[in-house]
């Protein structure tokens, strides 16, 4: 009901002819908790928290809102969260499968707009901006998307919708869970003046500190501060808070469409415990180059340069980098690149905590690529060039439908525990 | 061990033979180099394990015996010292060394453990003239590839069964192709791919190009006798890609174009050329070639018209710029000639009053974005 209410109100208060922009921010709601819920629905209404272990070091990664009345939240320590709701469920959770509904949610979100930016496990910026002629009002469309990710997902979300990134984070957590609030800079100011610095995106409780000791309790006074007292007492963050505070932001959305100007797509994995194993580290080196890969055929690019990045036990870090004869997306290609960077005593005398594979100065498939004399000339080359082309797709499409773990290599498969 | 060498004599082989001691080796051992006292000479080697340099002189020897020594602390300790004979002597395991100034002691190393070097048998080899082999090897060595995925393209195809002898370079992306008229070495001996670093340390170690050098095939490396130096290299593993069914049989534009005009035409626009691609734009129609770049990350961009004969229809091609420049370089005549067919397919760059056999370069354009 809260919902239609609040449509109603933005539909008679905000001008949506009058917005450069349309921006989403989509944000899932308890996503871990969510998911563990939806696996088990014997867990439907009770308070759920996801992390652990139950001990001195476990922290709580997400927690349903049933919890939320008895004062949990999600980065407390486990025991302070059940000794404040001691019936509460815990669940240790499981990372792998979450990485896979939230690629999931990503690929739905970018059925309503290529411009899809993911902040982080479960949530992403939309700019949705072209695609208001084909879906009707950004209400419309923030609807439709809700009952594709309730449909498809069995999960809820809440969208803040705006004229940018800022506010649209800052509406997104107005109404939770299942909620949907549209923000103009009038009701961005309406809304939050009043409220304590802290209230902003980004502003930390030691950063709002600062800001307190210049006399600025509230957003409505960080507005009305002299810019040039903010930025000599806080430096460069000083602009940034004030544009928090007036909700000024022409940040893009920076999907992996726009990511050429980001020119590079990495991965990296720390590893449970060091490593002094050399086939390990290459089955490691050879998993991140796939992804790495995949994502750069996504994308739609090549990479120019591959670079791997290796943290040794004692925290010494290294990167090493070699640019490829012919810019490619192929995992082969980056993985027998990434392999030969990897320096030999790594895995062998000194034990590693960390591996990275980047692909750098990306270019956009299809464009000024340098021509290969042979292979486009000879016939055998082209065929094989084809059907691996033809074979990498196939894979992806596989790994789009089923998730990435239902077709991979071989040497990737963990052994079944005995 | 014990031998006596004027100081110039032993600097200059020295300098030589440390061409191939690299400042980080691959194994320890290889930043020495081993002196050999025979019979009224001293031979001195180093090697990288692919490629070894031996220089031989003549010298007084009064005890024979073979060390192996710090190369470049070595050559440090020589350069220095004032003109003079240096006497070399063997005590223990140090190697002295006595000039007027004063004594010198380094810590030898265990021969044994040194790498043996290739044997080489100096009856079988040929001799070649040095400008041939010079030219042959500044016109290709360039176009070699550098990645090792592709190994046969990391050197030179040298071949020399028919009546002409060709060396050929290239990186899948541009080709070069030199060849002479060959009596010598007809039919002896199958194709080899030979590294370029052994090629152009060859011609570095080649002052006087007027004398005659001698090519020794061994089953996997090949050796350059240049007196009183030799080079030894190993060879790079085929088989080479069909290099000659991608040189175009005939093209359908032609344009001929004032080398040097073109060469610092290009390197002014390739200024302004995207940091990425390094492309500079061609396009061709009547008597005019206008070359033009554009960088979108520093918003810049450059045209420059030069004049031509162009004979066909009008194209636009790109080209990665350092391709031209590379090929402009080494194709020494007043006048380029350049054979063309369409934006995707390989152009032929040749010298307009050279023969088109005797030396062409082959470059594959970028495909230009839309």
């Amino acid at each position: 009901m809260r919902q239609e209410q609040t449509e109603q109100s933005a539909e008679t208060q905000v001008d949506w002819a009058l917005w450069k922009r349309v921006i989403f921010h989509v944000d899932m709601d308890a996503f871990f908790a969510s998911i563990e819920i939806r696996n088990n629905p014997e867990l439907r209404g009770k308070p759920v928290i996801v992390g652990g272990p139950i001990d001195s070091r476990g922290v709580v990664a997400a927690c349903s809102y049933e919890t939320r009345p008895f004062g949990v939240h999600s980065g407390m320590p486990i025991r302070q969260a059940l000794s404040r709701c001691p019936d509460a469920v815990v669940i240790s959770g499981s990372l792998k499968q979450y990485g896979y509904v939230s690629s999931q949610l990503m690929n739905l979100l970018t059925k309503f707009t290529s411009q899809v930016e993911p902040f982080s496990v479960d949530e992403a910026f939309l700019d949705v901006t072209g695609s208001m002629r084909l879906h009707g009002s950004p209400v419309q469309l923030a609807k439709a998307l809700k009952k594709t990710i309730a449909d498809e997902l069995e999960l809820t979300c809440s969208i803040g919708i705006s004229e940018n990134k800022i506010m649209s984070k800052m509406a997104s957590k107005l109404q939770k869970p299942d909620g949907l609030t549209v923000l103009d800079s009038k009701l961005y100011a309406e809304r939050f003046g009043p409220k304590p610095v802290s209230v902003l995106w980004g502003i930390g409780e030691k950063s709002a500190e600062g800001i307190r000791k210049l006399g600025i309790e509230t957003v409505n006074d960080l507005v009305s501060a002299n810019p040039q007292a903010l930025t000599s007492s806080l430096g460069r963050f000083g602009i940034r808070a004030l544009a928090l505070a007036k909700g000024i932001d022409d940040s893009e959305v920076l999907s992996l469409e726009s990511l050429a100007d980001e020119k590079s797509i990495s991965h990296e994995t720390t590893f449970p415990h060091d490593s002094l194993d050399k086939a390990y580290l290459k089955r490691a080196l050879l998993s991140l180059s796939e992804r790495v890969a995949r994502r750069l055929r996504k994308g739609g690019f090549l990479a120019r340069t591959v670079s791997i990045k290796v943290r040794s036990k004692s925290f010494k870090t290294i990167t090493r980098d070699k640019t490829l004869a012919t810019p490619s997306s192929d995992a082969k290609m980056i993985y027998s690149t990434a392999r030969k960077l990897l320096p030999a005593e790594y895995g062998t005398d000194v034990a590693v905590r960390l591996l990275g594979v980047k692909a750098g100065n990306l270019i956009k498939q299809g464009c000024e690529v340098q021509l290969s004399l042979f292979d486009s000339n000879t016939e055998d080359s082209e065929k094989g060039a084809r059907k691996r082309t033809e074979l990498i797709s196939a894979i992806d499409y596989v790994q789009d439908k089923y998730g990435e773990s239902a077709l991979k290599k071989a040497s990737l498969v963990e052994r079944p525990p005995e | 061990m014990k031998f006596s060498v004027s100081r110039s004599t032993l600097a200059g082989y020295l300098q030589s033979v440390l061409q191939v001691s690299p400042s980080k080796p691959a194994l320890p051992i290889l930043s020495n180099i081993m002196i050999e006292a025979l019979e009224q000479k001293v031979k001195i080697s180093a090697t990288d394990l692919d490629i070894s340099i031996t220089a031989t002189f003549e010298c007084e020897v009064s005890k024979k015996g073979v060390v192996a020594a710090p190369a470049r602390i070595l050559y440090d300790i020589v350069r220095e010292l004032p003109e003079s004979e240096i006497k070399f002597e063997l005590s223990g395991s140090k190697l002295e060394m006595k000039a007027p100034n004063g004594t010198y002691k380094i810590a030898t190393v265990e021969v044994d453990d040194y790498p043996t070097l290739p044997a080489i048998n100096l009856k079988k080899q040929i001799k070649l003239a040095g400008s041939e082999l010079m030219n042959m090897i500044s016109h290709t060595t360039f176009a070699c590839s550098t990645d090792e995925t592709r190994p046969a393209l990391n050197g030179v195809l040298w071949q020399t069964k028919s009546d002409r002898m060709v060396m050929v370079a290239t990186d899948g992306h541009r080709l070069s192709r030199y060849t002479v008229a060959n009596t010598k070495l007809k039919g002896l001996h199958d194709d080899v791919i030979v590294p370029p670093q052994a090629l152009n340390l060859l011609t570095k170690l080649m002052t006087d190009t007027s004398k005659e050098i001698g090519i020794i095939f061994g089953e996997n490396d090949l050796a350059f006798n240049l007196g009183d130096i030799t080079l030894t290299t190993r060879l790079i593993e085929g088989p080479y890609p069909n290099y000659d069914q991608v040189i175009p049989k005939q093209s359908t534009k032609t344009m001929r174009v004032n080398r040097e005009e073109l060469a610092s035409a290009v390197r002014r626009v390739s200024i302004l050329s995207s940091a990425l691609t390094h492309q500079v734009r061609f396009s061709i129609s009547g008597s005019k070639l206008k070359l033009s770049s554009a960088n979108a990350d520093i918003g810049g961009e450059a045209t420059e018209t030069l004049a031509c004969d162009f004979q066909g229809d009008p194209i636009e091609l790109g080209y990665k710029a350092s391709y031209i420049s590379d090929i402009l370089n080494k194709v020494d005549s007043e006048e380029t000639l350049f054979e063309l067919d369409s934006p995707i397919s390989a152009g032929v760059i040749y010298g307009a009053d050279k023969n088109k056999e005797d030396y062409i370069c082959l470059i594959m354009p970028l495909r230009l974005a839309e």
